[in-house]
């Protein structure tokens, strides 16, 4: 019995990293979605400087970062991708979740700031080598910007952001996972 | 020591410019850390050793680049830009750099009529 089941062993594995995966995934990005909402009167922009008559009083260098991996099953669709072609959704969601934490954990070092500008993101690609052959550990996302502070009264409609924009996001959330 | 990315210092008035000065260090995994992250990239998502490890090395290196300011005279680094590159196996090199001033109040903070 154990002799027949041995084969099917490596798959059930990766089916259920797959499911574990899937659920890590769904958690996390039900809790982005509640810490975006919570910091859409603090806008993030890629301007230099921001349009808004205002004074600024105050700025810091924020950061924020993160490393995500990849899971086999994903790996799996990537080794099939490099046969037929074509979008790799289920990567393009993990970068997505990995540039939408970085935002949020720039945005939480600094819970003063009104406003953070010129945002820029880098991403870098963490490897081990073992046996002279390259293997991908994860990859770090990385969100920096200044954070400024306006004078006066606090304002809470910094910006032009409304509820019906929170993220700068183009992958579909949808249950699906790649192909 | 102020830290920017952009060309000023918002509120203030940059009286003089340093030029460039930059902070790096190479750091490589922790063999414990590269264990747990190998059980975690079963399911994938965050690595948290690697993400405290990279933050962790990427503030040495921007003390060290506020160092080198300060010893210039500064007391602010606009311009700040972050590079991470693999440079041998294993390891990593966090680099950061910026251009070095000495800034002042701009004295008109109040707000425009």
């Amino acid at each position: 019995m154990i002799v027949l089941l041995l084969p099917g062993l490596p798959l059930m594995m990766v089916l259920l990293t797959y499911v574990v995966a899937k659920k890590i995934e769904g958690a996390h990005l039900k809790a982005l979605r509640e810490r975006e909402r919570a910091t859409l009167h603090r806008p993030a922009t890629t301007e230099k400087r921001p349009d808004t008559a205002r004074t600024i009083v105050h700025g810091e260098l924020a950061t924020g970062s993160v490393v995500v991996s990849i899971d086999p099953f994903s790996m799996f669709l990537v080794a099939l991708h490099n046969v037929f072609g074509g979008e790799i959704l289920c990567l393009e969601r993990l970068v997505d979740r990995g540039r939408r934490e970085a935002t949020l954990r720039m945005k939480e070092s600094c819970p003063d700031a009104d406003m953070f500008i010129n945002l820029h993101y880098e991403t870098s690609v963490l490897a081990t080598v073992s046996e002279g052959k390259q293997n991908l550990a994860g990859v770090e996302v990385l969100a920096s910007s200044t954070a400024i502070q306006f004078g006066g009264e606090k304002h809470r409609d910094v910006g032009v952001i409304n509820s019906e924009m929170p993220v700068l996001r183009k992958v579909p959330e949808a249950d699906h996972y790649g192909l | 020591m102020i830290l920017t990315n952009v060309e000023i210092v918002p509120g203030k008035r940059i009286v003089a410019h340093f030029g460039l000065v930059t902070g790096n260090t190479v750091r490589a995994k922790h063999v414990g850390k590269d264990i747990m992250a190998g059980f975690k990239n079963l399911v994938g998502g965050e690595l948290k050793g690697y993400t405290e490890l990279l933050r962790e090395a990427r503030e040495q290196a921007l003390e060290r680049m506020s160092a080198q300011a300060q010893e210039l005279g500064a007391n602010a680094v606009v311009n700040v830009r972050f590079s991470t590159s693999s440079v041998a196996q294993g390891a990593s090199e966090l680099y950061v750099y910026g251009t070095a001033v000495y800034v002042e109040d701009d004295g008109c903070l109040e707000e425009p009529v």
